[in-house]
């Protein structure tokens, strides 16, 4: 359950001793400066930005509105005015940063006639071009509720993608492809017979990869969840939470 | 957006941006782990109504053995009817659970487990299992049928008579026992699950369904996740166990209860039958609330016991103390010997929890006054002792050891103390009053103790009784020696060496020592403030002795030479080193044991001298009141007692993360280095701030000359540390004011 697996492709190092998690790191460094806690925040938004950008949207800002407050939010961010306070939340990443989101907005709000936007921080290269093509059906959630389901959303898409990047670089890029469905499926509908014919394995073999296949993503989903949280034994309560943000009905 | 997809686990429709093409709900599942419920009130997608329970006659279709006749109660884990099994013809009770509990094989499997291990359960206090399987999609048990109540609704009329709580609670403990000897822990014994029949025969109901339904990580709630839409966590709490009966292991730790957490819940449940009232926190005992027999209260409290290793720890022991009880009249002269002995050292531990808070007051408060009227410390070890044997004496209840300590502590502190301070006097006072007082309180409970001791009693109260003359008689003889004595202390020999000068002195009564600075002629004394940042000065006894006593001037190690000297001058950086031999003494008595030597200015020979103690000796550094308080001083001293409870609190929360290694020790030891200089800012001790500083940036140099040696940092950032540590020195030393020699120095260079 413990977070020693460094899944990132960042040269960020980590002391080799320690479990440490993106997010205590940060914690941590919130007394003084560190250029390690620096690049875990900046790393740990570069993963989630996108429901930070979708919760904007949310608010009624246009595309272009939207890139731009995004952009502005994650580079006053990283100047880390803010980890010092943020109390209450700092449990969790996730409820730490749709906090100070929602203060950055209303901030934001007030000063709706400023011209200047933050010219001379240091911008976060994200996507943002990316963000309105790819995305969602409307429905009926509030703003809140739509961060926390992006949030879920972007966490499993990550894990997902993550996984299929490492079985590729291990040469296993098809095995993936066809097993991926039984990461989640059952045994009746994706019988291990067909997938052994497909795979050109035995049905024993089959089993035993399907298995080392949820079990990898567990580990990963488990070790990326841990990182936004400040304690390894958060990792259930946050995954538990995610899952009902999941399973409320639209 | 295209043919709509469903999962095929959870059959709920796929959106477009579905991870992988996967069903999000299912991917968290399965991050969760198999064994790991999320829970059955949020197994499918939409939030889950209450569980209803089937019409009688809607059931009665799904089991055709069964004549269902009504249904006698329902809760979280499902609902229970009277059914009658027709070819059998006997009454049995049919428990169903809610029907979207476990839908996987894992749970299958799971269950199947269980309730065979259940079923071996054949016990007259256990409630049999017949019967267990699926049938129709509804997981279903058979078992044997109860005519009476359950322990919860004798409750509710309040408390239940002690007679009848000791007939009840040996028949739980024989059930408990015998689940427990087959390796089955039940993890929620409570009231509910006590069931009574009509003959007053007890049942224990419900065995292990808990464990089968599985939710064996006990969702603590946790910061920023109160109250989640559905809030399904009370309703989670309901089928995880109910917490008032949880061992205090099974809500911190649940990986490792054990059989000893069922007898901490029969303990609530005792104490609840007893008093009527759930136990709080503190606990008190039930004698003190309701009028019965105060020796089961020590067999409640024992139950009760936080920690498992100090519990009973076996069922069936507790239930021979009960029978024991109840079968001998109260008042009865001496207890049974404990089948079970509680852990050595831990008499009063276990018993009286809050005297031990009383000890370590009573032992701070001492300790406070030793340092507080004691001129020059007594020998560590000795200090040490007497200690022990306070808590020793207090603890064991055992009062010859209590007496020996007093007297020695008594011995001590007059001796050792020097005057005759009334300070020291009221301290004594105040560890006779104390060791008095617990005396008469153990005097009840150690009587047998007491009386075995006998021989060994006599000798140590009589070598207790010699100190307590011996300290009468030199009390007296010292009072009387400091009143009338002239003698002017008289060093016998000095050894120097290079590191330190062993001073010792004739007959030493507690006088003290003089350091001075400077030729004969011109001899001024350093501000203590820095004194001990000066050297290290030890003063050291041999034990007993009268006659001598060594005074051993330390250099303070990985400083070795290198000090801050203030004086009339000002603080001045240099070194300090001793000249090694046997010096002669000078005209005023004094004997120069080195020199001091600045970085600017002459060196200045340093001088040892005894002085009476009253005068000076080796002082405490200058109070704050000769410090100068500006208003921007007094200012920032207010800032930093503000600030200092947040840093404090900050460390907590970091030691908790440092102690389960999350982070750093380099991220803990600065969060430890900002109280300590915020509490020297709070003092408005400005040089204590710079040296904590200064130590600080000495340290972080030390780590990273490691890194740097092995080339992990960069030279800039090597520099840029011995630059700091550099900046910080001079800093800790206040420009000097130049006095006439340095002046001089400082225009020849």
């Amino acid at each position: 359950m413990a977070a020693t697996e460094s899944n990132h492709r960042d040269d960020v190092p980590e002391a080799p001793a320690f479990v440490t998690t993106h997010w205590s790191v940060v914690l941590a460094a919130a007394l003084s400066d560190t250029t390690r806690a620096q690049a875990a925040l900046e790393h740990l938004c570069r993963i989630y930005w996108y429901p930070i950008y979708h919760f904007v949207r949310r608010q009624g800002h246009s595309t272009h509105d939207a890139q731009d407050l995004t952009q502005e939010f994650f580079a006053r961010l990283l100047e880390k005015h803010w980890i010092a306070d943020a109390d209450q939340s700092r449990g969790r990443f996730r409820s730490f940063m749709l906090l100070i989101l929602k203060r950055f907005l209303v901030v934001e709000w007030r000063k709706a006639n400023a011209q200047k936007r933050a010219g001379n921080l240091h911008p976060l290269p994200l996507p943002l071009d990316t963000a309105e093509t790819t995305r969602e059906p409307a429905d009926n959630h509030t703003p809140e509720q739509a961060f926390e389901k992006q949030w879920a959303l972007t966490l499993l898409d990550k894990v997902v993608r993550d996984l299929g990047v490492a079985y590729e670089q291990d040469g296993n890029g098809r095995l993936f492809e066809v097993l991926k469905p039984s990461l989640t499926g059952r045994r009746e509908t994706q019988p291990y017979a067909a997938l052994a014919s497909a795979l050109n394995m035995s049905e024993g073999a089959v089993r035993v990869a399907v298995h080392r296949l949820r079990e990898r993503y567990r580990e990963r989903l488990r070790a990326e969840v841990a990182h936004t949280v400040s304690f390894p034994a958060d990792v259930d309560n946050e995954l538990r939470h995610l899952f009902r943000v999941l399973a409320r009905t639209p | 957006m295209g043919t709509e997809q469903r999962c095929s686990t959870c059959g709920k429709a796929l959106e477009a941006n579905a991870p992988g093409g996967l069903c999000p709900e299912c991917l968290i599942k399965v991050g969760l782990g198999s064994g790991v419920d999320i829970g059955p009130e949020i197994q499918t997608g939409a939030a889950r109504p209450a569980f209803v329970p089937p019409a009688v006659g809607k059931l009665a279709g799904k089991f055709p053995q069964l004549e269902v006749l009504e249904l006698i109660g329902k809760g979280g884990m499902g609902a229970v009817y009277k059914a009658r099994q027709r070819e059998l013809d006997r009454i049995v009770a049919l428990k169903i659970l809610p029907p979207d509990v476990g839908q996987d094989a894992a749970f299958a499997e799971r269950f199947t487990r269980e309730a065979r291990a259940l079923a071996k359960l054949n016990h007259p206090g256990i409630v049999t299992l017949y019967e267990f399987g699926r049938a129709d999609g509804l997981y279903f048990f058979l078992m044997e049928y109860v005519d009476g109540v359950n322990l919860r609704r004798l409750l509710a009329g309040g408390r239940v008579s002690s007679r009848e709580a000791l007939a009840i609670v040996p028949q739980i403990c024989d059930a408990l026992q015998y689940a427990h000897d087959q390796g089955i822990v039940r993890r929620d014994i409570k009231p509910e699950n006590i069931l009574l029949d009509r003959r007053g025969r007890v049942k224990v109901a419900d065995f292990g369904l808990a464990k089968i339904i599985g939710n064996q990580n006990e969702e603590k709630p946790s910061g920023g996740e109160s109250a989640p839409a559905s809030s399904p966590l009370s309703d989670a709490s309901k089928v995880m166990g109910t917490p008032q009966y949880m061992s205090p292991e099974q809500i911190s730790a649940p990986g490792e209860v054990d059989h000893r957490a069922d007898i901490y819940a029969l303990g609530v449940v005792f104490y609840q039958m007893l008093t009527g009232e759930l136990p709080g926190k503190p606990i008190e005992a039930p004698s003190k609330k309701v009028k019965i027999d105060v020796r089961l209260d020590e067999v409640v409290l024992h139950a009760l016991e936080q920690k498992p290793e100090l519990r009973y720890q076996q069922a069936s022991v507790l239930k021979t103390q009960i029978e024991t009880i109840a079968s001998t009249p109260a008042g009865a002269p001496a207890m049974p010997p404990n089948a079970q002995k509680p852990p050595p050292g831990n008499f009063s531990a276990a018993k009286v929890p809050w005297q031990i808070w009383v000890v370590v007051a009573v032992l701070g408060l001492e300790g406070l006054g030793d340092l507080a009227t004691i001129q020059s410390q007594p020998p560590a070890l000795f200090w040490l002792a007497s200690k022990c044997l306070f808590a020793a004496g207090l603890l064991l209840g055992w009062w010859p050891i209590f007496v020996l300590f007093l007297s020695v502590a008594g011995y001590h502190a007059v001796y050792f103390a020097g005057s005759a301070s009334l300070v020291a006097l009221m301290n004594l006072a105040l560890v006779v009053l104390t060791g008095t007082a617990f005396r008469f309180y153990f005097t009840g409970k150690r009587l047998e103790r007491q009386r075995s001791a006998g021989k060994l009693d006599l000798v140590i109260g009589s070598i207790a009784g010699a100190f307590v003359v011996l300290s009468l008689l030199s009390y007296w003889q010292r009072s009387g020696l400091l009143k009338t004595s002239a003698e002017a202390p008289v060093i016998e020999s000095v050894v120097v060496s290079t590191d330190k000068a062993v001073v010792k002195q004739r007959h030493f009564h507690g006088e003290g020592m003089d350091f001075t600075f400077g030729p004969m002629t011109n001899r001024w004394e350093p501000n203590s403030a820095y004194f001990d940042h000066l050297f290290d000065v030890t003063l050291e006894w041999p034990w007993f002795r009268r006659d001598g006593a060594n005074w051993v001037i330390k250099s303070r190690h990985g400083t070795y030479s290198d000090y801050i000297l203030d004086g009339p001058p000002g603080p001045m950086h240099g070194k300090i080193v001793f000249h090694p031999g046997t010096p002669a003494p000078e005209a005023d008595g004094s004997y120069v044991i080195g020199e001091f030597q600045p970085e600017n200015g002459k060196p200045l020979p340093i001088a040892v001298r005894l002085v009476r103690n009253e005068s000076s000796g080796v002082r405490a550094p200058q109070t704050k009141a000769d410090a100068p308080t500006s208003e921007a001083m007094l200012r920032q001293i207010q800032a930093a007692r503000v600030e200092l409870p947040y840093a404090e609190a900050e460390l907590a929360r970091l030691t908790k993360l440092h102690s389960s290694n999350v982070i750093t020790d380099q991220a803990f030891s600065e969060a430890q280095y900002k109280v300590e200089e915020l509490k020297a800012e709070s003092k408005g001790d400005e040089a204590e701030v710079w040296r904590i500083r200064l130590r600080q940036a000495e340290e972080n140099l030390a780590r990273l000359a490691k890194l740097h040696s092995s080339n992990a940092i960069s030279d800039q950032d090597y520099e840029q540390a011995e630059l700091k540590v550099k900046l910080l020195r001079a800093q800790s030393t206040p420009i000097p004011v130049p006095s006439q020699s340095t002046n001089q120095e400082r225009e020849h260079q």
